[in-house]
């Protein structure tokens, strides 16, 4: 747990924040309090609490007052939408880059997606929604 | 500096210490003398049947016995304020409120332990004047019979008070500096108490002064004065070795 | 409640006698209030000679002590609030618990009794015994117990729980935590077992020979370094340039150490040539910080 090179602060972050991607913390849910996160995964408060502020700042999590943390309205959505254009920009964009690269013309990347890469029922849903 | 450190809170802080060791020598030194009294009655009223038995009873037992009560309250010196050091300056007191308990409690001490061997005194003289036994006791400054409460209560409240101090000195002197010094440190200590003894006339010494100071005895007055006094240097020592004592690593004492 | 004490050496030197080697020489650090710090160091290294000026058991022989803005020696309001906890624990051995702990409810302004009864029946001590006939690890845990009741704006455990075994010594974590979040104070932790406890620190000092090597926060000792382990061309390509602090190689795997933090355009990088990237323990990073270049010998656990 917390193995990764990054302060341990923004691991708890990115931890939460893939929860609440995954829908594993659906909005609106209770997050654990600073220092319930502090107690359970035995870690320095202040360490909890610089991660839990930094969610906040982002927008993602919003305390109530007397109440505790809870996941934001739409956080799910923003963090949707920033991992699709991140996706977009430094994974799709580089494969089509290095498709002209190789000369690969645009009717060929079309074709090739729609015959040999069908669409999962999930996103052909969201695609079918748009 | 924080609001926390005002001179009220020291103040409060202090006599906190002082009430704590004082209270924790006092009470923690008479858990061991109620058997070391029990025991001084059961013996004194032994030895006394069995003197009865085979001689004729000449004298004061229990005077001969309640010899012993010093040098009780040495070792008792000795053991309980070092006990008490490590636990004391670890929660935080100064070991200036402990010397200050430490003193509080060797008083009470000495007032308590006198008092219990002065009513025992009374109690034996009671019982052999009604056996029409003598009372003689070994001669001393105070009090020239078992039967004298009050000189037998004061005469051994000023021993007691020497010989805790002198015990917990001596300890605190070895504790600081090691067996070497210590030794050198307890010479000025011993020398002292003793001094203190010969003052009140009694005790180990056993003299009434009449033979050091050729015809006269001591006035009750100057005997008090000086045994104090004699007490007061001890505590002066037991002072200055505690003041800025520096506590062991290893918490042996 | 009273606000966390703040602690400070300078220039401290500490020499137990004439001619013997300085335990502390010239040690200088700053404990933030109301923090979680550690302080490491090797045997010897003059941890407790440290903790011990701060909770006034002595005087350092030159140099300037502060806790809470003051010298602490015989200062009556600075000393009730700073509670050392050492590991031969400074109790009445053989008399009753309750003794021990009726002196401290005495002398300690800050003293939960009701705290200090329930933390001896979690860790199983019976108040009516003495504690030199309580087991090794009770033994221990009472030193704790002492120290979180205590309730001091500065509490200090000086490697305390070391005779306790790992389920109690995570439960003293546990309620260590607890109580800290509830009633803040600041808390000083020495200890040989560094990987259990580095994640509850927020500020670090480790001291070696008598002088503070080390005094930053967790996460800044943390991005220290860098541990990479993969294929040994790919890590060595990444590691080039750069100051290699350990490495261990096996068949065609290398693990490396390299100091100072990547980047996260190193680290993708890093994690498509096949090398995993993870953080050095503040263990490991405390061995390579106090190595004696003579000996490699690590007994530092």
């Amino acid at each position: 747990m917390f193995d990764g090179p990054e302060p341990i602060y923004i691991q708890i972050a990115d931890q939460i924040r893939a929860q609440i991607l995954s829908g594993d913390l659906p909005e609106e849910a209770q997050v654990m309090s600073t220092t319930q996160y502090a107690t359970t995964f035995r870690i320095n408060p202040a360490t909890a609490a610089k991660a839990f502020g930094l969610l906040v700042d982002e927008g993602l999590i919003e305390k109530r007052r007397g109440l505790g943390m809870f996941v934001a309205a739409g956080a799910h959505e923003r963090l949707l939408k920033e991992h699709r254009e991140a996706y977009l920009e430094q994974v799709f964009r580089p494969a089509v880059d290095q498709a002209d690269l190789l000369g690969i013309p645009r009717s060929t990347l079309v074709a090739y997606l729609t015959d040999h890469l069908p669409a999962t029922s999930l996103s052909a849903a969201e695609g079918e929604a748009r | 500096m924080s609001v926390a450190q005002s001179p009220t809170t020291a103040r409060a802080q202090e006599q906190r210490g002082t009430s704590t060791s004082a209270y924790a020598l006092f009470f923690g030194t008479w858990q061991l003398a109620t058997y070391y009294w029990i025991a001084v009655v059961l013996i004194s009223a032994a030895v006394t049947v069995m003197i009865n038995t085979w001689d004729e009873v000449g004298g004061s037992i229990a005077d001969g016995i309640l010899g012993s009560v010093p040098f009780f309250l040495a070792v008792m010196g000795v053991i309980m304020p070092l006990g008490a050091l490590p636990l004391h300056v670890a929660g935080g007191g100064t070991r200036r409120s402990l010397f200050r308990g430490t003193v509080a409690a060797t008083v009470a001490l000495g007032v308590s332990m006198g008092l219990v061997g002065a009513f025992g005194m009374l109690v034996e003289y009671g019982v052999f004047a009604a056996l029409d036994w003598p009372g003689t006791v070994e001669p001393a400054g105070l009090y020239d019979s078992s039967g004298d409460f009050f000189g037998i209560w004061l005469s051994w409240s000023l021993s007691g008070i020497g010989y805790f101090l002198g015990g917990a000195a001596v300890a605190l002197g070895y504790y600081r500096w090691g067996p070497m010094l210590g030794t050198v440190v307890m010479l000025p200590i011993v020398a002292l108490v003793i001094g203190g003894e010969i003052a009140l006339g009694g005790g180990i010494t056993s003299t009434d002064l009449g033979g050091l100071d050729g015809d006269s005895t001591l006035p009750a007055a100057a005997s008090v004065a000086l045994s104090l006094l004699a007490s007061g240097g001890v505590a002066l020592i037991l002072h200055r070795t505690l003041r800025d004592l520096p506590l062991r690593a290893n918490n042996s004492t | 409640m009273t606000t966390p004490y703040g602690a400070e050496l300078s220039d401290v030197t500490v020499r137990y006698g004439r001619g013997r080697d300085a335990a502390l020489d010239g040690a200088s650090f700053t404990v933030r209030p109301g923090t979680i710090t550690g302080l490491l160091g090797r045997n010897g290294a003059g941890k407790s000679t440290a903790l011990a000026l701060l909770a006034s058991f002595r005087r350092p022989t030159s140099g300037t002590v502060r806790v809470d803005g003051a010298d602490p020696f015989e200062n009556a309001a600075v000393m009730a609030g700073v509670q050392l906890v050492r590991e031969s624990g400074d109790v009445v051995g053989d008399s009753p618990v309750n003794d021990t702990i009726g002196y401290y409810s005495g002398v300690r302004p800050l003293w939960d009794a009701d705290y200090a009864k329930a933390l001896l029946d979690q860790f199983g001590i019976d108040p009516r015994k003495t504690p030199d006939a309580l087991s090794r690890g009770k033994q221990s845990a009472l030193g704790c117990i002492i120290g979180l009741a205590s309730r001091a704006p500065l509490t200090i455990f000086d490697e305390s729980y070391l005779g306790m075994d790992a389920p109690s010594r995570y439960a003293f974590y546990d309620a260590l935590l607890e109580d800290y979040t509830q009633h803040p104070r600041t808390i000083i932790v020495s200890s040989h077992l560094i990987d259990e406890v580095e994640r509850l620190f927020e500020d670090v000092i480790v001291l070696h020979r008598g002088r503070t090597v080390v005094s930053e926060t967790a996460d800044a000792l943390r991005d220290r370094a860098v541990s990479l382990v993969g294929p040994t061309s790919a890590v060595s390509k990444l590691a080039d340039g750069r100051h290699t602090l350990a490495t261990r190689s096996l068949g065609g795997t290398t693990q490396l150490t390299l100091e100072g933090a990547l980047d996260p355009e190193d680290v993708a990088r890093a994690r498509d040539a096949g090398v995993e990237v993870g953080r050095v323990s503040v263990q490991d990073l405390f061995i390579h910080l106090t190595q004696e270049p003579e000996t490699l010998k690590e007994d530092a656990r």
